[in-house]
């Protein structure tokens, strides 16, 4: 219920909506490959670094990370069929032996699989996204803001609660 | 406008890592050693137990302390015990995702130390292939006695050389007294010496026609010639005397012979019952062959322990892409072509030294290129270790492990182990009828694995060796006393055959002799019987054809009418002179 609240909260804010977008994407890699891995070091360096709606980025990463948990067996199919393509041999070959290569654990099915799924969704999702915010803001903001679960979700005492300890900016 | 780059999240960033940072090192002592005891124990199949892990970072090394690891075949004791545990590590080969150590320096290695609390895991070895020498030993029983036939059936299937030679006797003799008797028509008969009578009359009668001269020279002339032919007959009969006699003597040897056969017979038969060499080698393997398997087995136990250990990527080969068997929360592991020329877990030196406690085993030496990728590393796997325990005087234990082609992989091994006590390696021998309780033994031990073929020597040589039976056994006993009575003995294991269907042989002359004597001394009483019984089938057999023998009459006839012969020439002659 806080989630909901918390991103309709920050969907209705002044934050930009590349910087949703772009949180949401980055949240993707932390969600879909193993939160201990080294390119999600660099994914959390740009977070911080840059303006990216932080509270956004978390809460996608959470929410992330559940569909990465039920979709694993996908990825690590994935992973496994770029891994065994004869075509990329030669590529990953390479890969493997570099020291950066060998630090990234490419060469696990499920890590690949997550990271490649990441990569390639990234740039559409981005686009998908700012475009989805700014119509949403245009057209469904006011609208939804009058909507009677709205109105009955900003009444909640825990709306109240979480307003009160400045939850809600 | 707002800057694109927020500063304080760089700084969040950074504190972020400082903070991970300075978790890990704080813990990091406690996450190695965790980490050991865990890997370890699912690597053994049995508990491994630190007491503490020291990491440190500008020195790159990393120190052990109170590591007891147990022996996945025995719960309540350790396979080995480390006071402390040097390790330096390169830190230039992790960024490689390797595992390269430098050195490790082992103090105070003891083996074989009793655990206060069972180390036992639900996992167990699986890959140790286990192999029961000796599986087809001959039971003491079934040597000797029991093997002995029904002597009236054994006398009934022989070829009795009694009979054969009678039949070649009677043959022998038809055919001396034919041939003789063709010679003996061949002699002057009792009308030629009638005639030499007659002949020798006439000359005493010739009167030489008044001229006495003349008489006397005709009548001289007349007596040569009867001599003459007297003589010459009188030697004919010599010659044949001569030939009768050589053939009377052989003929008598013969029937003398003859006689004797069925004792020869018996000889004979219960020869082919008495133990055969096989007999009196499956005896030894009988007797030391359990306690000598379960030696020997112990030795390919460990040899199957290190194998997997140092073949574990053996088996892949490093041009093609191999898929990794375990699941992690990663996914399967992929392997690619390798270049980089290390392998993925390699101790390039081992200096073990030990407290002489006295109480357990103790071990001094190197241990040089250990590594679970040895086609990745220039140098074999050497070891040269010794040491002594309250069980040993001392030993020595000398190994190249080649492997670095796994197609022409090439295994020496050396112990060289003086003044083991009998007396502590009882529990070895529990199988054996006979367990040893006192003296000593020296192993010297030399087996090459070329190629997964084995070709091993082992010979154990004891000294004063006292041992004892738990039940009565007319056999054991005089084993185990004739044992007392040796000094020395010696037994040769000879070990061939593959990784997978090895074999073992024991062999010893001195303990064969032992036997013999013991097996002599036990089967009199059977024997005797046995032989007693058989003589008297063998009687039963050629007494009959003994007593119908043929008669030498004919020959003794023969020379009673050359005699006679020889008297009336003789009577001729000496007239005729």
């Amino acid at each position: 219920m806080m989630q909901i609240i918390r991103l309709l909260k920050t969907l209705n804010s002044d934050a930009a909506p590349s910087s949703i977008a772009l949180a949401i994407c980055l949240a993707l890699f932390i969600g879909l490959t193993p939160v201990f891995s080294a390119h999600n070091l660099i994914i959390v360096l740009i977070a911080l670094l840059f303006r990216i709606h932080l509270g956004t980025f978390i809460l996608a990463s959470f929410g992330f990370s559940l569909v990465g948990l039920a979709f694993e067996p996908l990825l690590e199919r994935f992973g496994y069929f770029l891994l065994t393509n004869d075509a990329m041999t030669s590529f990953w070959t390479a890969l493997y032996n570099t020291q950066l290569g060998r630090l990234s654990l490419f060469n696990y099915s499920t890590q690949l699989g997550g990271l490649c799924i990441s990569l390639v969704a990234f740039v559409p999702l981005l686009l998908v996204l700012i475009w989805g915010i700014k119509s949403y803001r245009i057209r469904i903001k006011a609208w939804a803001e009058k909507s009677k679960l709205i109105v009955i979700l900003r009444s909640s005492s825990l709306f109240q609660l979480y307003e009160k300890t400045g939850g809600a900016s | 406008m707002k800057m694109p780059i927020r500063i304080s999240g760089l700084m969040v960033f950074i504190a972020i890592i400082a903070l991970f940072s300075a978790i890990y090192l704080i813990f990091a002592n406690h996450f190695i050693a965790s980490g050991l005891r865990t890997t370890g124990s699912e690597l053994i199949g049995a508990k491994v137990d630190l007491g503490s892990a020291d990491l440190s970072l500008g020195s790159q090394s990393l120190s052990l302390e109170q590591l007891a690891v147990t022996n996945p075949k025995s719960a309540m004791n350790n396979l080995f015990e480390v006071e402390k545990l040097a390790l330096d590590i390169d830190a230039s080969a992790l960024a490689w995702n390797k595992v390269v150590i430098d050195k490790i320096e082992i103090s105070e290695l003891l083996l074989n130390t009793p655990r206060a609390t069972s180390g036992a895991m639900d996992r167990q070895w699986t890959n140790v292939q286990e192999w029961t020498p000796f599986e087809n030993i001959q039971d003491l029983s079934a040597i000797g006695a029991d093997k002995l036939p029904d002597p009236k059936q054994l006398v009934a299937a022989a070829d009795l050389q009694t009979i054969r030679a009678i039949d070649d006797f009677k043959a022998q003799l038809k055919e001396t007294e034919t041939e003789l008797s063709s010679q003996y028509e061949q002699l002057p008969s009792k009308e030629i010496i009638d005639q030499y009578q007659a002949r020798l009359k006439q000359v005493l009668d010739k009167s030489g026609g008044g001229n006495k001269l003349l008489g006397m020279l005709s009548k001289g002339k007349d007596f040569k010639a009867l001599r003459k032919d007297i003589k010459t007959d009188l030697n004919k009969i010599k010659r044949f005397k001569t030939e009768l006699k050589s053939a009377q003597e052989q003929l008598g040897s013969q029937f003398k012979t003859l006689k004797n056969m069925p004792k020869q017979d018996l000889a004979r038969l219960k020869s082919q019952y008495s133990l055969s060499g096989d007999g009196v080698s499956n005896l030894v393997s009988t007797v030391f062959g359990p306690q000598i398997g379960q030696w020997t087995q112990q030795g390919y136990r460990y040899y199957q322990y290190l194998m997997p250990i140092i073949d574990q990527y053996q088996s892949s080969d490093n041009s093609e892409v191999q898929e990794s068997q375990f699941l992690t929360e990663r996914g399967r592991r992929i392997l690619f072509q390798d270049n980089v020329p290390l392998p993925n877990y390699l101790v390039k030196h081992i200096k073990i030294s030990s407290a002489n406690s006295g109480e357990h085993i103790s071990i001094d030496g190197v241990v040089n290129n250990l590594t679970t990728e040895p086609n990745r590393w220039n140098e074999p796997l050497t070891l040269d270790l010794s040491g002594k325990a309250k069980f040993l005087n001392s030993f020595n234990l000398s190994a190249t492990l080649d492997h670095r082609n796994q197609a022409q992989s090439k295994d020496e091994i050396r112990l060289n182990a003086a003044g083991l006590k009998l007396s502590d390696f009882a529990d070895l021998a529990a199988d054996s009828p006979i367990k040893p309780s006192a003296g000593l033994v020296d192993i010297i031990a030399s087996v090459n694995v070329i190629q997964e073929q084995l070709d091993g020597k082992v010979s154990l040589v004891f000294q004063k060796a006292e041992f004892q039976i738990e039940q009565p056994d007319k056999w054991l006993s005089l084993i185990k006393t004739g044992l007392s009575g040796l000094e020395t003995f010696k037994i040769e294991v000879h070990i061939t055959g593959s990784m997978q269907n090895p074999s073992i042989k024991v062999s010893s002359p001195d303990l064969n002799k032992l036997s013999q004597q013991v097996i002599k001394s036990l089967m009199s009483t059977e024997l005797k019987g046995f032989e007693d019984k058989l003589m008297a089938e063998i009687k039963q057999s050629t007494d009959g054809p003994l007593s119908n023998l043929p008669s030498m009459d004919l020959l003794s006839q023969l020379q009673t009418k050359l005699n006679l012969k020889e008297l009336d020439l003789n009577k001729i002659l000496k007239k005729a002179n």
